[in-house]
């Protein structure tokens, strides 16, 4: 519906965004995620560790090669925990 | 006396799922327990404020399209910042995730109701769509070989590839278990401590008002808490999409 009025109502808020837009910089605001970084991360190194745990239990009940496929996976594991927590890091650093 | 309370009013007896209408199909017992009743509010709750949002489309929104509306744009600069325009598609699917999540949420905030987000299994059940969606999504948009070399990182020596290959498998593994434990944890942890300070004002009779004082605060930290969990489950789906949509 091409309405003069509204038209013109479109373009003062388009001009007023922009202007606004050009006066405060992006990277000023901060991000809901900074206050609970600790909790988050520290859930990171704990799946990874209980991912390994369960893998390893698991093949440990197939091959039956008792508690060898569990030590390795749960080293792997908290391997891809402290990887994940790295990669968590450096993503909140990004946003 | 200490038995009886602890029995009737512990902590985590917030958190025991009670059936209402005992069903059984076969060997599943589908029984409609508080957990179902409180996930049906939750969800009658979200067609509610939708549909009275979409009711009238004007142009000057009212209080309830603007809810809609603001929301919406919420979301998708999320997924439009995080996943990028091709991830577009998928705003439906996130949107409807992150308003289940923060309607389950903020439902249990009520006074005796049932926070369902607080039980693993139905985070897990989330996190585990999110999981198998990302993989398949991302296996048949670039194949199985493409999608295997993305668990292989740029410039990693060949000679460490072997020890490589498994840490990013399993941390591949571990993104639905950190998706949903964390969401679980952060609901049942605040619900059992608002419960145990709120133990606190009993037992300290006239300075319980303190405890009272303190509750309030943590309600309103709670509220924030809600909020929060389900934008960070909301922002990881996106992160996930993004992996799955580009494979770098």
């Amino acid at each position: 519906m091409p309405d003069p009025e509204l038209e013109t109502l479109q373009n003062r808020i388009d001009a007023a965004q922009s202007k606004e837009r050009a006066e405060q910089p992006k990277a000023a605001q901060p991000s809901p995620v900074d206050s609970g970084p600790a909790l988050r991360l520290s859930v990171e190194l704990f799946a990874g560790i209980v991912v390994g745990g369960v893998i390893g239990f698991y093949l440990d009940r197939w091959l039956g090669i008792a508690p060898w496929c569990m030590l390795v996976f749960i080293f792997l594991g908290a391997a891809a925990g402290f990887r994940n927590l790295i990669r968590a890091g450096n993503r909140d650093d990004l946003n | 006396m200490s038995e009886a309370a602890g029995s009737h009013h512990s902590p985590l007896a917030q958190f025991e799922v009670h059936p209402f209408i005992p069903l059984r199909i076969g060997h599943f017992d589908v029984s409609f327990t508080n957990a179902s009743l409180w996930l049906v509010i939750a969800f009658a709750s979200i067609i509610v404020i939708m549909l009275a949002g979409a009711r009238q489309q004007k142009l000057v929104p009212g209080r309830w399209q603007s809810f809609a509306e603001a929301t919406a744009g919420f979301v998708g600069g999320i997924v439009e910042d995080t996943a990028g325009t091709e991830a577009m598609p998928y705003f439906p699917l996130i949107f409807s995730l992150f308003m289940f999540i923060l309607a389950c949420n903020m439902v249990g905030m009520l006074p005796y109701s049932f926070t369902v987000t607080s039980h693993i299994i139905v985070t897990f059940a989330l996190a585990a769509c999110v999981f198998c969606g990302c993989t398949l999504l991302a296996i048949f948009k670039h194949g199985p070989v493409k999608f295997l070399k993305f668990f292989v990182p740029h410039g990693l020596p060949l000679i460490m590839a072997p020890l490589m290959f498994p840490i990013e498998i399993l941390s591949y593994l571990a993104r639905p278990i950190s998706l949903s434990l964390r969401l679980a944890i952060n609901m049942m942890v605040g619900h059992t401590l608002m419960k145990v300070i709120a133990g606190f004002v009993f037992m300290l009779g006239l300075w319980g008002a303190f405890p009272v004082a303190f509750l309030v605060v943590l309600t309103g930290f709670e509220i924030g808490i809600a909020l929060l969990q389900a934008y960070i489950f909301t922002i990881l789906t996106c992160v996930y999409l993004n992996d799955a949509l580009h494979l770098h």
